[in-house]
């Protein structure tokens, strides 16, 4: 059950802002099968939270963290696949100007550096839960584009995303090698 | 025969698919009104480098300049095609003799193409390459613009397809559609799957160079048997379409490493199978 390895893993989140909800102070302590109706309850209302895709540009932070929530509580339905699906879309018709412009997709480049370091380990997160190679292409792709490396300003949790979700990408695709 | 007017739309003047579509359509019988030619400019170079890269670079180095010797000997591909069909012409100028016009544009939505293309009354247009084909032409084309896409609609759309079919080990899935051109992304009427199985290719090149003559000759045969009433363009499900993106660098690799180790496993069996 990935939820338990998201439990049993909680340490290595809880230095990161990435996963403000496994923080959250209901989850500590309880027992795994409590945690897990608390936590499917949650996703359900994260869900419903979620509704209609934006523009990408309206795209936040938060959006890309509830999609990866939902998509660690395995929550593939086709809310989620819509979304995803329209993310991946908007980013390889885009790679051009994804690749020359870092200014257009946040208020700052540290927010652009921060949304596609999450964007990353979304669609890397979504290839885990359903082997869809189009994710893991377009993950590919975004981390060859280099403003989107982290910079020595970036926060310590976007460079440790950013290097868990690179060497992750590497064992995959020496698995599939391997296959 | 039918008297339609045949235009063929061309990526540039020496595209061996295009003088190989146009030398066949003539063998056959039919004349061929105009070819529009898509100037090579610095704005499609940019353009096209900025999509493809590298990729661009060779593309260039061996359409433009290697040509048929491109293609490595004694296999199936284009140049083996042409030799087997004694196709001579490799410049879409050559076709001048037979009375076709030839038109070189910018892009093919320019103004003129437009224009030239609104010359004819009842016409049909072939498309060999040229880059995305916009309302305003797609408006004045008479019955449509015939496309030769490399996969099977509606599932594969996009690019990269039989890079896609291998790595999604559908390689039954492998194969070409001729459809009519419409303003989505290979969205428009089908008018015939071709599929193509995947025998013993230890890389995605020599694939690809094997769909070629298979689509020079499928073209062929679906501009004829359209033009004279043996097929009828089926409109597309719209469910279970994929749209694929271009294969990044290291899934292209894995694409060749599948090819590999599916031959070496063949080729096991069927040394087993002899003994």
């Amino acid at each position: 059950m990935k939820l338990q390895n998201i439990l049993e893993n909680k340490k290595s989140f809880a230095i990161s802002d990435e996963y403000p909800f496994l923080n959250n102070k209901y989850i500590q302590g309880l027992e795994v099968e409590d945690a897990q109706i608390i936590n499917n309850i949650s996703a359900e209302l994260i869900l419903n939270d979620l509704g209609e895709y934006p523009k990408f540009k309206n795209l936040t932070f938060k959006d890309i963290i509830d999609l990866r929530i939902l998509v660690h509580f395995e929550v593939a339905n086709s809310i989620v696949y819509d979304w995803l699906e329209k993310i991946l879309r908007y980013c390889e018709i885009n790679y051009v100007n994804l690749k020359n412009n870092e200014k257009k997709y946040a208020r700052t480049r540290e927010d652009s550096i921060k949304l596609f370091n999450q964007i990353i380990a979304l669609f890397v997160e979504y290839y885990l839960l359903e082997n869809d190679l189009l994710f893991l292409n377009t993950a590919l792709k975004i981390t060859d584009i280099k403003w989107i490396v982290p910079t020595s300003s970036s926060s310590l949790s976007t460079k440790a995303l950013r290097v868990i979700k690179v060497n992750q990408i590497h064992e995959i695709i020496r698995t599939l090698e391997n296959e | 025969m039918n008297k339609k007017s045949i235009i063929v739309f061309c990526p540039n003047p020496s595209s061996l698919y295009t003088v190989s579509v146009c030398e066949l359509l003539l063998n056959r019988g039919y004349s061929i009104d105009h070819i529009i030619v898509r100037k090579f400019t610095f704005k499609r170079f940019r353009t096209e480098f900025s999509r493809d890269g590298k990729r661009l670079l060779i593309k260039i180095w061996k359409k433009l300049f290697l040509k048929e010797a491109a293609y490595p000997k004694g296999t199936d591909s284009l140049p083996l095609f042409r030799s087997n069909n004694k196709l001579k012409i490799r410049n879409v100028r050559e076709f001048k003799k037979n009375g076709t016009k030839i038109l070189y544009c910018n892009t093919l939505n320019d103004q003129i193409v437009e224009d030239t293309l609104k010359m004819y009354d009842d016409k049909l247009v072939v498309f060999t390459g040229g880059g995305i084909i916009r309302k305003n032409i797609l408006d004045v084309a008479g019955d449509g613009v015939i496309n030769c896409h490399m996969g099977i609609l509606p599932r594969y759309k996009g690019m990269d397809l039989p890079e896609w079919c291998i790595l999604e080990n559908k390689t039954e899935e492998l194969g070409i559609t001729l459809h009519f051109m419409d303003t989505g992304i290979d969205t428009g009427y089908i008018l015939r799957k071709v599929k193509i199985p995947l025998k013993g290719y230890t890389c995605i090149k020599s694939l690809r160079n094997s769909f070629e003559p298979i689509m020079v000759k499928s073209m062929v045969d679906v501009v004829d048997d359209y033009l004279n009433g043996r097929i009828k363009p089926l409109k597309q499900e719209s469910e279970n379409r994929r749209q694929y993106f271009i294969v990044h660098k290291k899934l292209y690799d894995l694409v060749d490493s599948k090819l590999k180790k599916r031959t070496t496993i063949a080729n096991k069996k069927s040394k087993i199978q002899f003994i």
